[in-house]
């Protein structure tokens, strides 16, 4: 892929939730760039950082608890993390737009998709119902629900799951945004369902050529979709390579258990899936050591008394281990 | 959003038992502790400071006839020379019996009639919970009074009636806990061991619902207090001359006692405020410490 | 939503029926028959008058013949005749209705719109003082005696500062204008809303604080709409979805409400005439009331029923 105009720059970003009883590092200072149409991949466990990282560039979590410590978002020459409260709304939906986990739990129940699916677009840009309506329509033809016109009249609960993934995709491209963020939009889905969803996804990006932030546990899924792919571990990006290089040469430990802990259709069906042993730390202080050392096969002393910082190994292989 | 909740969980990885996890939670909830204490005092004031000279909440005493609160009558005395303070303690132990002995009939009644109803199903269940949601439809005091004429107006049929219709929530609570635990596998892996239904109902799955049962009998005991002062008030709880808060308050409903003498009526419905108001403290307190996942 | 109606009102017959077995036997409990009653007041009591006029009320039927005989009266719309007034209850019964309704009425309305706002408001600022505030008098508010806080009201503000009447609904003499019973209405409506607006209070705040941390308000913001339009397109109208269920069960808690405080203040409804019916032994009055209360109950709950199907689409399209 040929290099192209950087859309978004990452760059030192934390945040953190403070509450009474803890305070919780969330993303511990991160960087990275998002091109013009490209899609990168995020991958990591639950609690990993992945949502609130991107979720939290449009303020998207709760604040207080949450607080965005340090760090910039640069989108279009602005710093989004500096923006005040109310100042990040034209970016949300016109420019970046969210695709959520859940379908179900999303949408509101008590208001039909037609009319959820309009309101974005009429308050970016002032249009009519009619306008708004029509885009919905031409939207639903292209993310494939049969019968578009009477189903924007329906309710989210009439829908079966994989259309109503296929209509949060639709509401989220409604301003025709240059980025989407999809929040592990096939977790929530059958098997069958979210080949489908991805198969539309990489449809839509030949057509639309929007860039994608993809964020999943799920590395299988990623690899089919991504150009890039970042591992996050504890709030940190541990490991970072084009997709292809990641599967092919993976460096960090923990990336090479996530892989091993995939099923693989090549390999002979005896071999035992591994799995990593351990559970991921709780971000309630700032690690000193490497955040995977206790669960690390390879831990040495340095690890537990420094935590690595993301290195270059190749011109785009970044990974932050001492055994590289 | 999502992560924060997950980590969270930091709170219950420790070994704890359940019952010392509880503890701390309640004691960590101030209006709770608060509650308690005062619901304490309350009990305690009123077992155990009218044990000696109770008289002077019933005997005339015509030397001493309506004089507002002073040192030897702290909060005065009614228009008969009695002494309202310990007419007032006196009241506390209707009240507090009543609450107390009526939710203890009316969790056995919910529990029975719930467990029943979930645990086996079908016809049986609609037919009370029916039955339930019918007895929920009448306005709850007025057939508690017409209970009382039925029964007489005294101590036990106060309780009687109370108990006779505030079974309800708990039923449901029950039911509902029933149909849950009832999916889960433990409950599956005792019946294909063999167990006997009753066996399962009253050691496995009534255990697991007692939480809720907990929580709900606490807020009953507030709203039994609450009912018994209201049919007392009406002149359907406790006859007179024997005090209780209600009664004290329906005898002060004069508009002539009402604007002299508010040291007699004004203290008793505080003191029926100030109970409910414990109790609920506790009954919320209850439900933090032991069903966090409740709300409301 | 047809269907659901209909299903709706076939459930509510079979609780009908059941609810005239109860207060049928109810009042075959109740202590002392019509003829006892009607007899207490005359001096020397002659037993064949007695069995006489038994026969003639058809007292000497069994159980279930008197039961069925009183529920044809009953479909007719005759509730009996009072054997202290000799006047029909369904009249009886007319008269008072108006004033109690009125009351329930107007506390319900009342305490809805204040308890849902104030609620809201406590949600929206969660943990700020007036939130606190609000929390407290919540619960005070449903831990205070309704009674004690009409006698209170009728001491502060009609004894102490004649401000409002001490009871009755309309001034003596006169003809009982808008203003009149305005005047009249406002404690006994204030002591009973007191207590209802605490319950609404909680329960909104409650649900709005659920509402408030779903996804589809997260979603509704990812979209760059007005937050005020966040919350009121989607946090508050899920929100009071719940509440509606909520009015359903306060009804009977305001009508028991209703009773005790109609005596504190001497309202002329059908809680004066509950005392009546009780102290005389007047027990067709007394199961005229009891029937029109559940028939109230039961209404207002089928009401409450439909209007949840009218703002939830989930049930309408079951």
């Amino acid at each position: 892929m040929e290099q192209k105009e950087i859309l978004l720059q990452v760059r030192d970003y934390r945040v953190a939730f403070y509450t009474r009883e803890a305070t919780v590092y969330a993303v511990n200072g991160i960087n990275y760039d998002l091109h013009k149409g490209e899609t990168l991949g995020i991958v990591g466990e639950s609690g990993s950082g992945k949502t609130v990282s991107c979720m939290s560039m449009l303020k998207l979590i709760s604040m207080p608890p949450g607080k965005i410590d340090s760090g910039s978002v640069l989108f279009g020459g602005v710093d989004l993390a500096k923006l005040k409260r109310d100042k990040i709304r034209p970016y949300r939906g016109k420019e970046i737009g969210v695709i959520f986990q859940d379908p179900m739990t999303a949408f509101n129940q008590v208001i039909t998709i037609g009319e959820q699916m309009i309101e974005g677009h009429m308050a970016h840009f002032r249009s009519s119902r009619k306008e708004a309506l029509a885009r919905a329509l031409s939207l639903f033809e292209l993310v494939g629900i049969p019968s578009p016109e009477s189903r924007l009249k329906d309710y989210p609960f009439q829908f079966s799951g994989g259309m109503r993934q296929r209509a949060m995709i639709a509401m989220a491209l409604m301003c025709d945004p240059k980025m989407l963020i999809a929040d592990e939009p096939t977790t929530a889905l059958d098997v069958t369902i979210q080949a489908q969803i991805v198969d539309l996804v990489k449809d839509l990006r030949k057509q639309i050529g929007t860039s994608i932030i993809w964020i999943s546990h799920d590395l299988g899924v990623v690899a089919s979709l991504a150009d890039r792919v970042m591992v996050m571990y504890a709030g940190y990006i541990i490991e970072s390579a084009s997709s292809d290089d990641l599967y092919e040469r993976p460096l960090h430990p923990y990336t090479k258990g996530l892989l091993e802990s995939l099923p693989s259709m090549n390999e002979d069906a005896s071999k035992r899936l591994t799995s990593i042993g351990g559970m991921p730390p709780y971000m309630n202080k700032l690690n000193i050591g490497c955040p995977f050392a206790p669960r690390c096969k390879h831990v040495m002393d340095k690890c537990l008394k420094e935590n690595p910082l993301l290195k270059p190994i190749s011109a785009d292989h970044l990974v932050a281990c001492f055994l590289m | 959003m999502k992560e924060h909740v997950v980590l969270h969980k930091n709170d219950f990885v420790t070994g704890d038992s359940f019952l010392r996890k509880a503890l701390i939670r309640f004691s960590r909830h101030r209006l709770a502790v608060f509650g308690l204490i005062m619901l304490l005092c309350i009990i305690a004031g009123s077992v155990f400071y009218p044990m000696k000279n109770q008289n002077i909440a019933f005997d005339l005493n015509f030397l001493a006839i309506s004089q507002k609160p002073n040192a030897g009558h702290w909060l005065g005395t009614d228009e008969l020379g009695r002494d309202v303070f310990m007419r007032l303690l006196l009241g506390g132990r209707v009240s507090l019996s009543v609450g107390f002995v009526s939710v203890i009939f009316s969790t056995c009644i919910g529990i029975l009639l719930g467990g029943i109803a979930g645990y086996f199903g079908g016809k049986t269940d609609m037919i009370i919970m029916r039955f339930t949601d019918t007895v929920m439809c009448f306005p709850f005091l007025i057939i508690a009074m017409i209970l009382v004429v039925i029964l007489g107006p005294s101590l036990w049929n106060s309780m009687l009636a109370i108990a006779m219709l505030n079974w309800t929530s708990t039923a449901r609570i029950t039911r509902g806990e029933i149909l849950y635990l009832r999916e889960r596998q433990f409950i599956e892996a005792d019946r294909c061991l063999g167990i006997r239904d009753s066996k399962i109902l009253f050691s496995h799955i009534l255990p697991n619902a007692l939480s809720p049962i907990i929580v709900n009998a606490t807020f009953n005991i507030a709203n039994a207090i609450m009912t018994e002062a209201s049919l007392s008030f009406l002149g359907l709880g406790v006859p007179l001359p024997t005090p209780s808060w209600g009664n004290i308050l329906q005898d002060s409903s004069s508009l002539y006692k009402l604007q002299t003498m508010p040291w007699i009526w004004i203290p008793a419905g505080l003191m029926i405020a100030l109970t409910v108001l414990s109790i609920n403290f506790i009954g919320d307190g209850l439900r933090d410490a032991l069903d966090p996942k409740m709300n409301l | 939503m047809l269907r659901y109606t209909i299903r709706r009102i076939l459930i509510a017959i079979p609780m009908l029926l059941v609810i005239t077995i109860i207060i049928f036997s109810l009042a075959k409990l109740l202590p002392g028959d019509a003829v006892s009653a009607i007899m207490s007041g005359e001096g020397d009591i002659n037993a064949e008058s007695m069995r006489q006029m038994r026969e003639n009320l058809g007292l000497n039927d069994t159980a279930f013949v008197q039961y069925i005989k009183w529920l044809f009266r009953l479909l007719t719309g005759d509730l009996g005749t009072s054997h202290i007034t000799f006047t029909k209850v369904s009249e009886m019964i007319g008269v008072r209705l108006g004033p109690t309704i009125l009351l329930m009425g107007t506390s319900l309305v009342v305490s809805i719109l204040i308890g849902v706002t104030l609620g809201i408001i406590s949600a929206m600022k969660q943990y700020s003082i007036l939130d606190n505030i609000l929390t407290v008098f919540a619960f005070l508010g449903r831990s205070v005696p309704v009674f004690f806080v009409g006698m209170f009201l009728i001491y502060y503000l009609a004894l102490i500062n004649p401000v409002f009447p001490t009871n009755g609904m309309v001034s003596i003499g006169a003809n009982g204008g808008f203003k009149d019973v305005l005047w009249h209405m406002f404690l006994p409506a204030l002591s009973l809303s007191v207590l209802r607006i605490a319950e609404f209070l909680r329960y909104s705040r409650a649900s709005m604080l659920e509402v408030l941390n779903s996804d589809y308000v997260w979603t509704a913001r990812s979209k760059g709409i007005k937050e005020r339009n966040v919350i009121v397109k989607h946090a508050l109208r899920n929100a009071l979805i719940p509440i509606v269920t909520l009015i359903g069960l306060n009804i009977p808690v305001l009508f028991s409400g209703a009773m005790i405080i109609e005596q504190v203040f001497q309202w002329p409804g059908l809680g004066s005439a509950f005392n009546n019916a009780i102290t005389q032994r007047d027990y067709p009055l007394l199961m005229g009331l009891c029937f029109i209360s559940s028939i109230i109950v039961l209404l207002s709950n089928l009401v409450t029923d439909l209007a949840y199907a009218f703002v939830d689409p989930r049930i309408r399209y079951q």
